[in-house]
């Protein structure tokens, strides 16, 4: 069974339009978990044009990387929501009653939760 | 092959469904048996499950049958703890229910119109459970729980043949002409059989015109009765009895549904037949009901169905209005002149096991803090608190509460909430939020802060700290984390307020250093120049980069050490190193409470309700009146008025009394007690308590337990707060 690692992230809350105007480094996964707010998965080094944006490197998730397949017949039979199509996407919602964010690329695919639930992830995995 | 009934070995024939298989051996069950899943005549204990429906259930060698009737609850299994039921979502567009005719033709349809359809149907090994709103229909399909998720579901459930209610209906050997047509087919004989109605086809019988009276015999019906047209009634003996009353929409799973979201078809959406008011029998055979009973509850004035079925039980049982559906209405009908529809269904359509039931949910996750894993290790007793999973106790509750009082101790406080908030608006934001004064912060400063609701009662309390001109840093109670965040967005957005929120609670990690030689450990650590009271500031402790709180909640010196939690484990484990020689020993929730309990904080929720007000709590000192704020316009309403209770400290020479113990004064219950424990330093029992109001004060002695209790002012320790200072 894969074992939840903690993530390296960066976790940003601007205005909704300094966020769609920002430029992020070409490495990194940038996860817009709301309006508001990114995850950024990788290095720092972005510019949010927002004086009072908030940016704080992020140690509250964990994550497991996953073939895409196995990670999606997983949510198939643990989430209530309906996975989206598509070569890559980011989802969030509730899967085997854990509050998760799914990024999915080609045949990988991360599935991400708060690291305070690492254990239980590990367990309903 | 053979099957064990109650304990003896009856041959059965392959493609037989268990109940087939008895009545092939003579061992039908009493009651008329439908063959459809309807009623709730043939339901047993199979291999340990009970109240499984004998017609749907497939023999096979060497299952174990207890058939039990349904007017006796079955034995309590005494399997132990088996393996969970597995599950599985899927899916789908439509789900069909129903495979007869109408349910196949609109399948194709729909999948015609290149939508992803699922057919179910329990002769195929799909027992719809329920219907959900969603829609969500959860079924039993080969050992498994699938919960299927759509955007419609449509009900093609037929129709089902309606049971007769007369005396003698109970007797075994009576079937529906349906049933009696499976068995034909099965090719089992029932010896002489009467039919009343449309006789069954493949099977000889004699027909039996009139109206159905009653039916005759000991165990097992001997004879058939009906009245003929010239009102005489007609007697015929007989082995079987087959009965055709007409039929009734099988909706059970149509009216479980959410309008929209279920359509039904076929012969489930027909009006069907309601059948003539019976005079005397069992309508519920489930609940025992009778029509004496039926009668019983309308003269008492229950005169609509939902009621009838509240006060009598009839159709909240087994088949669930599968036999009296049709027979409560024609009663309400006949009694009161109108046609009211059925009642409201609601899952479960069929029985399932607790294991089912528990398929496709999960134990709510509670969090861990980063040093979680540590405490475990040093075998703390961890109890679920606000979510979190916290160290109660590392085993020796009074050491960890003189480390605090007299050397040193470490806290996991991680699961306090912390929000940072940053913007143009921040300070008017926040002073709105608060009822203190929070404009005059200036940076590097902290004040303790209540949260009210708009009613004015305590929602929270927690800690101010102003971290730049524009930025600050709030901190929640455990419990109140979870929706902090929530309460501060939804006031910025409503009062269109220009800032920045983001919960950290998280990812942070944090750790209270508490106890005379905080500030000797922590200065060890790196904290170099002193931190005096209600101020923090940014810098590395151990190697680990920290905002540093001093404050205190258990009334010793105190820094709240807020890190990444990624650094947690290690930051503890130095501090430990680092303050071996000076006692340093962790707490656990058990001291803490003793220890905070002796300085009269309040734990929200605990010594609070949702009426608590500053001032009810003694304490106004938090609330500024010369300015707005949420909870502002409650409190100025029931200023006014005098005070009604008061949350007060009280101590006792007697053992500390139970939490939740009343209050009484000359016999009269004038409070209660909201916390309670025994002082070491003090020597003495504290407690925390509501207490009425006497001409606006106090009651000096009260009586707790049994015991006489005084009213003393609180902080019970250290009331000047030198300590926490020091």
């Amino acid at each position: 069974m894969p074992v939840p690692e903690p993530l390296v992230a960066w976790r940003a809350i601007a205005e909704p339009a300094a966020l769609d105007a920002a430029t992020w480094p070409s490495e990194a996964v940038v996860l817009r978990i709301a309006p508001d707010e990114v995850l950024v998965i990788g290095e720092p080094g972005f510019d949010i044009g927002d004086p009072y944006a908030i940016v704080e490197p992020e140690d509250g998730f964990c994550a497991v990387t996953m073939d895409r397949a196995r990670l999606e017949a997983w949510l198939a039979r643990t989430a209530e929501w309906t996975l989206p199509k598509g070569d890559r996407y980011f989802a969030q919602g509730s899967a085997a009653g854990l509050p998760v964010k799914v990024w999915v690329e080609g045949d990988r695919g991360l599935l991400i939760t708060r690291a305070s639930l690492a254990h239980d992830l590990e367990e309903r995995l | 092959m053979e099957l064990i009934v109650d304990g003896e070995a009856v041959g059965a024939r392959d493609g037989d469904d268990l109940l087939t298989a008895l009545v092939r051996a003579g061992k039908a069950p009493a009651g008329c048996l439908c063959f459809a899943g309807d009623c709730p005549n043939c339901l047993a204990v199979v291999d340990g499950v009970a109240y499984v429906r004998m017609c749907r259930t497939p023999v096979r060698p060497g299952l174990d049958i207890r058939p039990f009737p349904v007017s006796e609850p079955p034995p309590l299994p005494d399997a132990g703890r088996t393996e969970p039921v597995p599950y599985r979502n899927q899916h789908v567009d439509v789900v069909v229910v129903g495979a007869g005719a109408a349910g196949t033709a609109e399948a194709e349809n729909l999948r015609a119109e290149g939508r992803r359809v699922v057919a179910l149907d329990d002769q195929q090994g799909d027992e719809v459970l329920a219907v959900y709103p969603g829609p969500e229909v959860v079924v039993r399909s080969e050992g498994e729980i699938v919960r299927y998720f759509a955007s419609e579901v449509v009900i093609a459930t037929g129709s089902m043949e309606i049971q007769p209610v007369v005396p003698g209906s109970q007797l075994a050997g009576i079937l529906t002409r349906r049933a009696a047509e499976r068995l034909a087919r099965a090719g089992v004989d029932l010896g002489r059989v009467v039919a009343v109605g449309t006789p069954p086809q493949g099977m000889e019988c004699d027909l039996l015109a009139g109206e159905l009276v009653r039916f005759e015999g000991e165990a097992r019906v001997a004879a058939v009765v009906v009245r003929d047209e010239s009102g005489e009634e007609v007697c015929r003996e007989c082995d079987a009895a087959v009965v055709d009353l007409g039929t009734y929409p099988r909706d059970v799973l149509a009216r479980m549904g959410v309008p929209g979201q279920v359509r039904v078809i076929g012969s489930a959406a027909e009006r069907g037949t309601i059948p003539r008011c019976p005079d005397r029998g069992v309508v519920c055979p489930c609940a025992g009901v009778t029509v004496e009973d039926l009668d019983s509850v309308w003269e008492r004035g229950f005169r609509e169905l939902e009621l009838m079925k509240r006060a009598t039980l009839a159709g909240t049982g087994t088949c669930q209005g599968g036999v009296c559906g049709p027979y409560l209405r024609s009663f309400v009908a006949d009694r009161g002149g109108d046609l009211q529809p059925s009642f409201t269904a609601r899952p479960l359509a069929r029985q399932m096991t607790m294991g089912e039931a528990a398929a496709a949910t999960h134990w709510p996750p509670i969090h861990r803090t980063a040093l979680d894993g540590l405490h475990r290790e040093l075998g703390a007793t961890m109890d679920r608190m606000g979510g979190w999973w916290r160290p109660w106790s590392y085993g020796d509750t009074e050491g960890e509460y003189w480390a605090v009082r007299r050397a040193v101790s470490l806290g996991d406080v991680s699961t306090l909430g912390k929000i940072l908030v940053r913007g143009p608006d921040v300070v008017d934001f926040l002073e709105y939020i608060y009822p203190c004064r929070v404009g005059d912060l200036t940076p590097g400063r902290s004040r303790y802060a209540l949260v009210l609701a708009e009613s004015g009662g305590l929602l929270d309390d927690g800690l101010i700290s102003r971290i730049d001109e524009h930025t600050f840093s709030l901190t929640f109670t455990t419990g109140g984390a979870g929706t902090a965040e929530a309460w501060l967005r939804d006031w910025a957005r409503g009062r269109g307020a220009d800032v920045r929120i983001m919960d950290r609670t998280h990812s942070l990690g944090a750790i209270n250093v508490t106890g005379p030689q905080a500030t000797e450990l922590l200065g060890r650590a790196g904290l170099t120049e002193p931190l005096p009271f209600m101020r923090h500031t940014q810098t590395t402790i151990a190697g680990v980069p920290c905002r540093v709180f001093r404050l205190s909640f258990t009334g010793e010196v105190s820094y709240e050490l807020h890190h990444p939690r990624s650094s947690s484990v290690d930051l503890w484990t130095r501090l430990m190193d680092l303050g071996a020689d000076l006692g340093v020993r962790p707490h656990g929730l058990e001291a803490l409470m003793a220890l905070r309990l002796e300085k009269g904080h309040v734990i929200v929720g605990m010594d609070t309700e949702m009426d608590s007000t500053p001032r009810r709590l003694g304490m106004e000192w938090a609330v500024r009146m010369d300015k707005d704020f949420v909870g502002r316009a409650a409190l100025a309403r029931t200023d006014p008025l005098p005070l009604d209770r008061r949350l007060v400290g009280l101590t006792t020479d007697a053992p500390a009394p139970t939490e939740g113990s009343a209050v009484f004064l000359d016999g009269e219950i004038v409070g209660y007690v909201t916390s309670s424990g025994w002082s070491p330093v003090l020597g003495t029992a504290v407690m925390l308590a509501w207490v009425d109001l006497f001409d606006g004060s106090v009651p000096p002695i009260v009586v707790v337990d049994g015991r006489p209790a005084r009213h003393v002012p609180i902080p019970f320790y250290d009331p000047e707060g030198a300590r926490a200072r020091a």
